[in-house]
C-alpha cells in the first residue's frame, strides 16, 4: 500500500492549496480511496495506476486508468459493497470507458455545490 | 488505538487519525480479537478521527455482527461530520448504534453511564 499512501497524501496536499468546502473535500478523499484500493486489492494487484484530478470552479473530476480486468462501477449488476456505494453516493457523475489498449479509465466527478 | 476494561465484559476502544485501508491493515486483527472471542461489548470513541473510508466501516460492521451472535455489541461514538458522512452514506446507523457521547454509547450497549 506504499504507493497508494503516498498518492493519497499528495491528494491531500493539493487539496491544501484549493479552498474546498470541508464536505466536498471529504468526497474526493472518500472517492480516491475506494476506487484506488479497489483497483489495487481486485482488479489490478501487480499493475499501475495512472490517477489525476482537475479542479474547476463546479467540480472536482479524479480520474483513474489501470490496466487490470474489465470492472464498471457504473453497471447495474456491479455489486454494491460499502466502498461502491460510497463512491455512487459522493459522485455527480460517474464515466466508465474500456480503452483501445485494453485499460479500464474510470472518470468520477464530485460537485463543489 | 487504545483498548481499556471499564467493567465487565466491557471495554472502551479509542481511535485516533484516520480509518482508512492502511490503518485497518494495521488495526483489524487486535480490534476484533480484543472484543470478539470473550464476547466483549464495546464503545468505540471516534472524536479523534478524522476520516473514514468503507475499509473502517467493513470492521466495525464486522465486529457488530460477531458480537450479535454472541450477545455482545458496540456503539459508536462522537463521530465528526465528515466521518458522519460516510457514516450515513451507507445506513450504518441502521446495523449499530451511532451515539453523541460516550453516555449514550454506554447506554446503547446496555450500561448506564457511572454517575
Amino acid at each position: 500500500m506504499r504507493g497508494f499512501e503516498d498518492a493519497a497524501a499528495s491528494l491531500r496536499r493539493l487539496l491544501d492549496e484549493h479552498s474546498l468546502d470541508a464536505g466536498v473535500r471529504n468526497r474526493v478523499e472518500l472517492v480516491f480511496e475506494e476506487i484506488a484500493t479497489n483497483i489495487i486489492r481486485h482488479a489490478a494487484p501487480r499493475g499501475e495506476i495512472d490517477a489525476s484530478v482537475r479542479l474547476d470552479d463546479r467540480e472536482v473530476v479524479l480520474t483513474f486508468e489501470d490496466d487490470g480486468m474489465p470492472f464498471d462501477p457504473c453497471a447495474g449488476s456491479a455489486s454494491a459493497g460499502y466502498g461502491l456505494t460510497l463512491v455512487r453516493k459522493m459522485a455527480s457523475r460517474l464515466e466508465y470507458q474500456r480503452t483501445t489498449q485494453q485499460r479500464n479509465r474510470l472518470r468520477v466527478a464530485i460537485a463543489r455545490a | 488505538m487504545e483498548i481499556t476494561a471499564v467493567g465487565p465484559r466491557l471495554v472502551k476502544v479509542t481511535i485516533t487519525g484516520r480509518l482508512d485501508a492502511p490503518t485497518v491493515d494495521s488495526i483489524e486483527t487486535r480490534f476484533i480479537a480484543s472484543l470478539v472471542p470473550a464476547a466483549n461489548s464495546a464503545v468505540i470513541d471516534l472524536t479523534e478521527v478524522d476520516f473514514v473510508a468503507s475499509m473502517g466501516i467493513r470492521m466495525l460492521v464486522l465486529a457488530a455482527n460477531s458480537l450479535r451472535t454472541r450477545k455482545a455489541s458496540i456503539a459508536v461514538y462522537g463521530a465528526q461530520e465528515r466521518v458522519l458522512q460516510a457514516f450515513d452514506a451507507v445506513s450504518l446507523e441502521q446495523i449499530l448504534p451511532i451515539c453523541a457521547t460516550e453516555a449514550e454509547a454506554l447506554a446503547a450497549v446496555g450500561t448506564p453511564a457511572q454517575k
